[in-house]
């Protein structure tokens, strides 16, 4: 078995505006940047660079339709601070049936795509996870 | 800015077999087996792949996919069929080649040759 995952796609009518949300969210660079696609990587020299899949933001006519079956879990070191930052930058909270007691806050991104902000690790899931 | 992608997460129906079908896909080992699970982790690399309980319906295609790439696409293609997913269509343009297929609860995914990269 010789298979990897090495993108995830994301589709949009606008591959480079929903882009510059994902490159000041995360910190990544555009490593491919035309009309129809943008690419973007984590950072050089970052414990990510060539590990984490890209992200591939490719032009379709269409908005989205339903919630979408697949989205990202992001970790942050202050769950708060980043929620903040991430609304600033046009990202909002939702409310996808949830329940007001989980650890984690949902959000969708400038097109309405669903995330997730995890809590942080704690220091000994830290130490555990290297 | 300390934010970092965790993992890649699908909603399913049915947990055991998607369990079964993606740890066998991408080689991914489980975080549990209790069978009331209702969000399991399967470790792997490059990234883990979760899968929660949901009940929302495929409606429509979805906005977010993941891209396999290998460097035997007859040969994996294969496999992942025997394992439970469905060739949708081989796009054969020798500048963009790929496999659409989805997996058992009908989630689309690409296949694409490592060579065509």
């Amino acid at each position: 078995m010789s298979i990897r995952i090495q993108c995830l796609c994301i589709d949009t009518t606008d591959p480079a505006g929903l882009a510059s949300f994902w490159e000041a969210a995360l910190g990544w660079r555009r490593t491919y940047d035309k009309e129809e696609q943008v690419v973007l990587e984590p950072p050089e020299g970052s414990p990510d660079e060539g590990i984490a899949p890209d992200l591939l933001f490719l032009r379709v006519p269409e908005d989205k339709g339903g919630k979408n079956r697949l989205h990202l879990d992001l970790r942050p070191e202050d769950q708060a601070a980043e929620v903040a930052r991430l609304e600033r930058l046009g990202a909002r909270r939702v409310d996808v049936g949830q329940g007001a007691d989980v650890s984690w806050v949902v959000m969708a991104d400038p097109a309405g795509n669903e995330f997730c902000v995890l809590r942080a690790l704690t220091a000994a899931e830290l130490a555990e996870s290297g | 800015m300390t934010i970092r992608l965790s993992s890649a997460v699908i909603n399913c129906a049915d947990i055991e077999l998607m369990t079964s079908f993606w740890s066998e896909a991408l080689g991914l080992v489980p975080s549990s087996s209790a069978p009331d699970d209702d969000f399991r982790v399967l470790r792997g690399r490059p990234m883990n792949v979760s899968l929660q309980l949901a009940r929302t319906p495929i409606r429509a295609r979805d906005q977010m996919h993941l891209d396999l790439y290998t460097d035997d696409q007859a040969g994996e293609v294969e496999r992942l069929v025997q394992i439970g997913a469905k060739v949708v269509r081989h796009n054969r343009d020798p500048e963009d080649d790929y496999v659409v297929m989805t997996d058992p609860e009908g989630n689309e995914f690409c296949v694409i040759a490592l060579s065509e990269v």
